[in-house]
């Protein structure tokens, strides 16, 4: 069957660049609150005005209609102008993340370097002290127009908007970052506009009465497309605030939420259950968020515990649970694909995660799984048989494990520089969403992955930015490790490692034994330094135990699914005695045959 | 490490344990992204800059690596009414 979302009312403006150009009129705007809750507005208006100025030195930089521009900024004014200003001079933004404060200045530097070069970005604009820091990355990449600070573009006159057609090239996003392989994800005017339509039918915003606040990293399609381009071009009040300031104080989420009357946020499991486990009582004292109907959650497995728990934590100040609403979406389709209902409560469905993993069959049992909904306006959904030739083979019916297919006006135009992976991720107009899941009820579940992604906190991970770090450990077998995501009951996705032991290594007896304690910590040490993301198990399995392809590659899917399986097991030892043992099985297995067919004295 | 460069650290490390809730703190001259997952470490900087009422530049960040390294940084820009 194929899940059909509403069909999308025809576009108000040809793009979001006509949409945020009219906005300038509109008294709302955006407000930036600080870690110490100071607050600076900037009115619709005056960020176009600001990015009339950016854009005019842009194009005066030598910046064309279709080049492309970095921007590495962090949740500040100064990443609208440039976004804005790109835009307003007809260019494309490319949007990538900050350095991580203090250390793994390297691999930042590597992974920037590699994603400017992927995205063919011919200026990089950032400001203070990250522009000193791109010396190393400019030095790799790069760009024909070099680097500029931002701070120094608005000074002059503004210029006219040049406004793109729909089919031209919007934005550059990328849907993992790291130097491994970054996927540059191109996203048209079209795509984007339908994107933004699309959540205005979804999450219906009177502008009279409703404000969004995201602390959403303005780099990840979620915070940009979601929380930014939504409320610039309906047009309407938004709050930002920077991601570090939520980590750092989670509490200034619903307290934002309280002083704005905000009513509208999303953001992943985790971010919902690290309030739950952060927030105290007395940092909401007096507080009432009785304004927030939509609490969005996803870009990461959803967790029915963590949404329950910061219900649990909200209650008392008015916070309506049915605002919590699970969703589904991912960079390649622009953002969103389906949107639970609200009030829908915060119970999934119990499943057994053994015959879901073995036979691809919903059954009863304890694995609770999250409904994510009907797809959003304009989109399809299908859930096509997985394996090889899932592509164009018919959707399955309702309770069968299979691979999520998407179909709409929002999806990417390819991945930029590489026609063979875009060829892989949509072969018949159709995105392979490389994700697993099922349809019950008339509602799509998200349940596990085919494609080789680690998701943390929300953010995407190739597999092998943990599985590279493990190769100076001793005590492992060399390139005989994988890393997985997978589901932790209340938190969201976490990293699970699952690495061989060289050969002669001691194997501990039973979990946890000093053999594998130090081996264990080991591998955990190795990945934190290299990566800042802690593994959340570590298994150490006999030598040869992985499963691989029949050309040697290793197969992470197939690992995690065996892993729930409990059927990760290492090959049956075949020493001298066992061969003795096995043939003489297998005499008696002939002898026993033997007996049988020969008739019985006697017999007919 | 001088006096106030010691008291500094003992302070990071009470904000470590107090507020940030990290089971295990970090020590001394290791490096900090070793032994803190990326959001604790983002969480234990801004939390630094917040009590002392300094700010890291990006520039800090990239020779700031060990605890000691940013308990020197604090004791030498921190104005010394907020020092312990």
């Amino acid at each position: 069957m194929i899940l059909r979302g509403p069909p999308l009312p025809p576009p108000r403006w040809p793009t979001l660049v006509h949409a945020f150009a009219a906005a300038a009129g509109d008294p709302s705007g955006v407000t930036f609150v600080g870690l110490d809750e100071r607050e600076t507005f900037l009115a619709w208006g005056e960020v176009a005005d600001r990015a009339a100025r950016t854009g005019a030195a842009l194009a005066a930089l030598g910046v064309a209609p279709g080049d492309r521009v970095a921007i590495v900024l962090r949740t500040e004014p100064a990443f609208l102008d440039a976004f804005f200003g790109a835009w307003w001079c007809g260019a494309v933004p490319v949007p990538l993340y900050p350095p991580v404060r203090l250390g793994r200045m390297d691999e930042w530097i590597a992974a920037t370097a590699r994603m400017l070069q992927v995205s063919g970005a011919r200026l990089v604009v950032s400001g203070g002290g990250t522009r000193r820091l791109l010396g190393g990355v400019i030095e790799r990449a790069r760009p024909p127009l070099g680097c500029v600070d931002a701070e120094g573009l608005r000074a002059g006159p503004p210029a006219p908007a040049r406004l793109p057609a729909p089919g031209d090239l919007a934005l550059v996003q990328f849907s993992s970052g790291s130097t491994v392989d970054p996927k540059a994800v191109a996203l048209t005017h079209g795509a984007l506009g339908a994107m933004v339509g699309a959540l205005v039918v979804s999450t219906r915003p009177d502008r009279s009465r409703d404000a969004l606040v995201f602390w959403l990293p303005l780099y990840h399609d979620m915070g940009l497309i979601g929380g930014l381009l939504g409320p610039a071009t309906y047009p309407g009040p938004l709050v930002l605030l920077a991601p570090e300031h939520f980590l750092a104080r989670p509490a200034l989420w619903p307290r934002a939420v309280a002083r704005h009357r905000g009513s509208i946020s999303a953001a992943p499991s985790f971010a919902y259950a690290y309030v739950a486990d952060r927030v105290r009582p007395a940092d909401l004292a007096g507080l009432s968020l009785a304004s927030w109907r939509l609490a969005l959650d996803g870009a990461e497995p959803v967790s029915g515990e963590a949404m329950r728990r910061f219900a649990a934590l909200l209650a008392p100040h008015g916070f309506d649970p049915g605002a919590l609403v699970p969703v589904y979406g991912l960079s390649e389709a622009a953002l969103a694909v389906t949107f639970a209902r609200p009030g829908g409560g915060l119970e999934g469905r119990r499943v057994d995660p053994v015959r879901l993993a073995r036979d691809g069959e919903v059954a009863p049992g304890d694995r609770e799984v999250m409904s994510v909904g009907t797809p959003v306006a304009g989109v399809e959904v299908a859930v096509r048989p997985h394996g090889a030739g899932a592509a164009g083979a018919a959707p399955l019916g309702e309770g069968r494990l299979g691979r999520i297919f998407v179909r709409g006006p929002a999806l990417m135009q390819g991945y930029l520089g590489d026609p063979a992976a875009t060829a892989r991720a949509l072969p018949d107009g159709w995105l392979d969403t490389g994700d697993l899941g099922f349809v019950l009820g008339g509602e799509l579940y998200v349940h596990g992955r085919a494609k080789d992604v680690v998701i943390v906190r929300g953010a995407n991970h190739a597999p092998e930015e943990f599985e590279a770090p493990l190769a100076g450990v001793p005590g492992l077998r060399p390139g005989c490790a994988v890393a997985v995501g997978a589901e932790v009951d209340g938190h969201g996705e976490a990293l699970v490692l699952l690495a061989e032991r060289a050969r002669g290594e001691r194997e501990a007896d039973g979990h946890g034994a000093p053999a594998d304690g130090g081996l264990a910590a080991a591998v955990r040490r190795a990945v934190l330094e290299a990566t800042g993301v802690e593994p959340h198990e570590v298994h150490l399995l006999a030598p040869g135990t992985l499963p691989r392809t029949s050309s040697g590659k290793l197969r992470r899917g197939e690992a995690l699914r065996r892993l729930q399986a409990g059927t990760l097991r290492p090959p049956e030892k075949v020493g001298p005695f066992r061969l003795a043992a096995m043939a003489a099985r297998s005499q008696l297995a002939f002898a026993r045959a033997r007996r049988r067919r020969t008739p019985p004295p006697g017999g007919s | 490490m001088t006096d106030l460069e010691r008291r500094v650290a003992d302070e990071i490390l009470r904000i470590a344990r107090e507020d940030l809730r990290l089971g295990t703190p970090p020590a001394g001259a290791a490096p900090l992204a070793g032994q803190l997952d990326s959001l604790l470490l983002l969480s234990l900087v801004v939390a630094v800059e917040d009590r002392f009422r300094i700010a890291l530049t990006d520039d800090d960040g990239a020779t700031t690596r060990s605890l000691e390294d940013l308990a020197r940084l604090v004791a030498a820009r921190a104005s010394p009414e907020v020092l312990p």
